[in-house]
């Protein structure tokens, strides 16, 4: 069953072409990396998905379909839209949190918007306090902690929270750690990919598939050893390369460029439970 | 020929221009006010009704301090500057008419705007312009969350509540507080003077101040929201936005209240 399936799709934005007819088929529970360029337009695949594809003001043009569980996304209501979003969970590249709520708040906010009536403060509260714990976050819980008083990474783990605290069945993670030391953005990227929270009462059915996961990069190094399938995004169109034998192995000019941003061979990396001691 | 033209395409720019922001405004109000409609029935409601709350906060009750100042202030000139003429030639009983038109009708609601257009109409639109520019707007988008119910119904309902409790506050204080320091200056008994006020407060006049409250507690959050949420990347815009919601805002307030109180005189 596909997740995603995006077809011919076209976009324009403010006159520039960032999508060229790009296709890309993504299955329920696939975890995938799309690479390219910096400002070949990658994040705009993640927006596409979630239907935003660009600020209010701009002149957007959309073509193609963009089919997410079921539904084209251009297709669909504003309200159908926010239904959608409520179910995918979504790492921006700053981490988009809410600089006037604390960490807490942030990571507890999709459930109080969404699903007060149905958990219940007290499952939201537990449910917050598991996913920071499974994240090693658990200090950064207490009340009156905000964003700004915390470091990038942080952030980071922290968006990555509040993606996971709604069981989403995707995950959409833009630029998850760009800027990061080599060891700190694997072991982002090992949380990212191999993370998945279960609580007590679970909001998803429980026959849905594992979570999908696609994230997007300028550096296909560090995500070889978390991600399934890798996909080259060049002059707006999706290319697979293949998994990591096929990355690897590849003799592609624009792949090996895109490898050899981050040469260090990928390691053991410590815990991030025994960095905070 | 073209050196010729090009103030007048200059100036049709201008127009077309301002014709675009006004319907662009319009949809933005729309929008509000279809949020406003669903406040309290859609999934979310606590959590905006707690920003609502933060609201009025900030823009009611942070504001009441300076308020009294200049409710206190307005009312004893106004009495300490009126009284004194009307007495001189013979219409002393007047001055509960004179303080109900100026105070209740025209200045409270202005003066009440302008406390919130400068404290709370910058604030709001400097803070949606960096949550926009922040990326902060697009994570909401991004989790499903309605913007519009979530940020600016909530500041909408804040901004009416707070000023429709402001005037009022404003009132009660210039016309009693006014009193009681104008009458370091003045000799005028105060149950005189409270049954002169009584007798010239009529229900429409109660009507065109508080309606004028909420209409531009309405008009304030809305302009403000507008013009923070159209900031696009950078800083610099920040102070542009607010700027523009602030000027937008005052021009509204003051035109609007003299077709109100004409619209009233005429009835």
């Amino acid at each position: 069953m596909n997740c995603i399936e995006m077809r011919n799709v076209t976009l324009e934005v403010d006159g520039q072409r960032y999508l060229d007819g790009a296709d890309l088929t993504v299955k329920a529970g696939e975890s995938i990396v799309i690479a390219g360029l910096p400002g070949c337009g990658k994040s705009f695949v993640t927006r596409l998905i979630l239907g935003l594809p660009g600020m209010d003001d701009d002149q957007v043009t959309v073509a193609g379909d963009i089919i997410v569980a079921g539904d084209n996304v251009p297709e669909l209501s504003s309200r159908d839209l926010q239904a959608l979003r409520r179910r995918v969970g979504s790492v921006m590249r700053e981490g988009g949190l809410i600089e006037n709520m604390d960490i807490r708040t942030n990571v507890m906010l999709p459930l109080t918007y969404h699903y007060q009536n149905i958990l219940g403060p007290a499952e939201i509260q537990a449910r917050c306090d598991a996913v920071l714990e499974d994240l090693q976050l658990s200090h950064l819980g207490k009340v009156g902690i905000r964003p700004v008083a915390i470091n990038r990474e942080e952030r980071m783990y922290s968006s990555l929270a509040r993606a996971l605290v709604c069981e989403p069945f995707l995950l959409l993670l833009d630029e998850l750690c760009a800027g990061f030391s080599p060891g700190s953005a694997r072991r982002l990227c090992r949380y990212a990919f191999s993370y998945e929270p279960s609580f007590s009462t679970p909001l998803s059915e429980p026959q849905a598939p594992a979570l999908t996961r696609i994230a997007t990069t300028v550096d296909l190094g560090r995500y070889l050893d978390v991600a399934a399938r890798f996909v080259l995004m060049w002059d707006g169109r999706l290319e697979s390369i293949g998994d990591r034998a096929a990355v690897l192995a590849s003799t592609d000019v624009r792949v090996r460029q895109l490898l050899d941003i981050d040469p260090e061979p990928a390691g053991d990396v410590p815990e991030l439970a025994a960095l905070h001691g | 020929m073209g050196a010729f033209l090009t103030p007048f395409q200059a100036l049709g720019q201008q127009v077309i221009n301002s014709a675009l922001d006004a319907w662009q405004l319009l949809q933005f109000s729309l929008g509000s006010l279809v949020a406003l409609a669903r406040f309290f029935s859609r999934n979310g409601f606590r959590a905006s009704l707690k920003v609502t709350r933060q609201q009025v906060y900030f823009t009611g009750l942070e504001a009441l301090p300076f308020l009294s100042l200049l409710s206190l202030l307005l009312g004893s000139t106004v009495l300490v500057q009126s009284l004194p003429q009307l007495r001189g030639v013979g219409a002393g009983d007047l001055i509960g008419k004179i303080l109900v038109i100026s105070i209740v009708r025209e200045l409270g609601p202005i003066i009440t705007a302008m406390v919130v257009i400068t404290r709370s109409g910058t604030a709001m639109a400097a803070e949606m312009a960096t949550n926009r520019i922040t990326g902060q707007v697009e994570a909401l988008e991004a989790m499903g969350v309605d913007v519009f119910h979530y940020l600016i119904a909530p500041r909408v309902v804040g901004a009416m509540v707070s000023m429709f409790c402001m005037i009022v506050y404003f009132d009660v204080v210039a016309l009693v507080g006014g009193f009681l320091v104008a009458s370091l200056k003045l000799t005028m008994p105060i149950s005189v003077y409270l049954a002169q006020i009584s007798d010239s407060l009529q229900p429409l006049d109660l009507y065109i101040s508080l309606s004028k409250g909420i209409l531009f507690g309405l008009v304030i959050s809305l302009f403000s929201c507008y013009h923070g949420l159209r900031a696009r990347r950078a800083p610099f815009e920040v102070p542009m936005v607010a700027r523009s919601g602030v000027i937008q805002a005052m021009f509204f307030v003051f035109v609007s209240s003299a077709v109100i109180s004409a619209g009233f005189y005429w009835i």
